[in-house]
């Protein structure tokens, strides 16, 4: 345990600049955003605009942070791999370290997210406030981490290939099957007996809107709030396979590294 | 114990060993010498568990070689890379963090003896320094195998002498095996208990030193000047 919070300590070390660049270019965005919106008299909406943008750009941002990382780790492989540690201890590592990094600028978002809303509108009420937080929140982190296990796993085949070809011929082919897969994939999912497989434990997205009643017009069609809210699910058979799917990734990554790749 | 059995090494199409077959035993300093390109870095990897064989098999004390031997292999690369955000002193304690086997008095022991300065940074140091800290990381470990791809590059000269014959305090000849690759034949010589020639990835020659010397009456620049044409 000690060894591997060493190496989380250096991991956090070999991150700062990755992890400075992004709270800068957030605190810059919020500036601008304030500066902008204070000029046409919106600032809490452009300020909302923004936070919720940045809000949404992390679901990126872990990925971001471990290609800086392993990036930078590359230049001296050597460093790296050559350590007693499994794969899985030096990748954990680095996802612990550059997902707290993460976690920094996100809360500071959604923070800022609550906070506009509130100033912007009285739409919701607390307890609906708090629960599509809590579901934005939740829903960032599981794509965030997502995000990040399938960069890994593509990573480690452009590392593979890259030993036979050059980086620019590994990159072109890891990234067309990135295309492939995402394409196979979809059509998977577009499958009935998947959907079956999947959409189970439903939670009403109409139970996290307290107090809060919606008519929608569609072009005269007329369509009650309630009807549009009890037909939308978020299913807890889609977040279990996207939770395996995210260990998979990341035991598939560590078999290729430890098999496949060479210094 | 180190053995290589029927091992290959391939990039692409070509062949960086071919079929080599060596048995490298505890208790002895043994050079690997060769030209550049011959085999000697890609053979220190592969005992190293950092580079995985074509074909064959790489054993270290009748374990088969994977990245984790890492535990029992001390491996000193031929790059003089670091992490630029720790000083020496930090680098040694990371270092002493990740392997329980690192002994840090003999790590200061050997910085001592290597004159480095552990408030400074490696990148601030000369190419020679960054050498010496190299050894220092790997012989400051108390493992039974250490792999040195050449440790005195870029080191002085003037001081390089003096370097090669301090290592011998810093090993313990009763329990490890120290394989080296270098081209400065002339300082290890001294050293030296056995030397293995490779060419274009094939073994050509294995000798016991003292060997060489009392048998054939010649060193070991002579006897490479004979077997390299």
């Amino acid at each position: 345990m000690n060894t591997w919070l060493a190496l989380t300590k250096k991991e956090f070390k070999l991150s700062l600049p990755a992890f400075i660049i992004a709270a800068v270019l957030f605190v810059g965005f919020m500036v601008g955003g304030y500066f902008i919106g204070r000029n046409f008299g919106y600032a809490d909406e452009v300020l909302l605009g923004v936070s919720l943008f940045a809000s949404s750009l992390h679901t990126l941002l872990l990925a971001f942070y471990l290609f800086y990382s392993l990036n930078t780790e590359r230049k001296r492989l050597h460093l790296w791999l050559h350590n007693p540690m499994s794969i899985s201890g030096l990748l954990s590592a680095k996802i612990f370290t550059n997902f707290v990094y993460m976690i920094i600028t996100f809360a500071a978002s959604i923070t800022l997210n609550v906070i506009f809303f509130q100033r912007v509108t009285d739409l919701f009420n607390q307890q609906t406030l708090f629960n599509l937080t809590g579901t934005l929140l939740i829903m960032f982190l599981f794509s965030s981490l997502f995000v990040a296990a399938v960069f890994l796993f593509f990573w480690s085949i452009f590392m593979t290939l890259s030993q036979k070809m050059n980086d620019f011929l590994s990159f072109v082919i890891t990234f067309l099957l990135f295309v492939f897969t995402s394409w196979a994939l979809g059509k998977v999912t577009d499958l009935s007996f998947y959907q079956t497989l999947t959409q189970w434990g439903e939670i009403k997205i109409q139970d996290m809107f307290v107090g809060f009643e919606l008519n929608v017009d569609f072009d005269s069609q007329s369509a009650s709030g309630d009807t549009f809210l009890e037909s939308t699910f978020i299913y807890i058979g889609d977040i279990i396979v996207e939770i395996i799917g995210i260990i998979a990734l990341f035991f598939a990554t560590c078999w290729i590294i430890e098999r496949k790749v060479e210094v | 114990m180190i053995t290589l059995t029927n091992v290959t090494k391939k990039y692409s199409s070509k062949k960086a060993l071919d079929n080599v077959n060596l048995e490298l035993t505890v208790g002895k300093l043994i050079g690997l010498v060769g030209e550049n390109g011959s085999g000697k870095s890609t053979t220190l990897k592969l005992i190293a568990g950092l580079k995985h064989p074509t074909k064959g098999e790489v054993r270290v004390n009748g374990e088969l070689v994977t990245r984790r031997i890492a535990d029992s292999v001390s491996y000193l690369s031929e790059l003089d890379e670091y992490y630029s955000f720790f000083t020496v002193e930090k680098t040694i304690e990371f270092y002493a963090s990740q392997f329980k086997d690192f002994d840090l008095d003999k790590a200061y022991e050997i910085l001592k003896f290597m004159k480095l300065d552990p408030k400074s940074k490696p990148k601030h140091l000369s190419k020679g320094n960054r050498g010496r800290l190299k050894i220092v990381l790997s012989l400051a470990r108390n493992v039974p195998v250490i792999l040195l791809d050449e440790p005195f590059s870029g080191l002085d000269p003037m001081v390089r002498n003096s370097i090669v014959k301090g290592l011998i305090s810093f090993i313990d000849l009763e329990k490890q095996l120290v394989l080296i690759t270098t081209h400065e034949i002339r300082e290890v010589e001294s050293i030296l208990d056995e030397v293995v020639a490779i060419k274009d990835g094939s073994i050509i020659g294995h000798h016991n030193v003292e060997d060489l010397r009392e048998e054939k009456q010649i060193g070991i620049v002579d006897w490479m000047e004979e077997i390299y044409g």
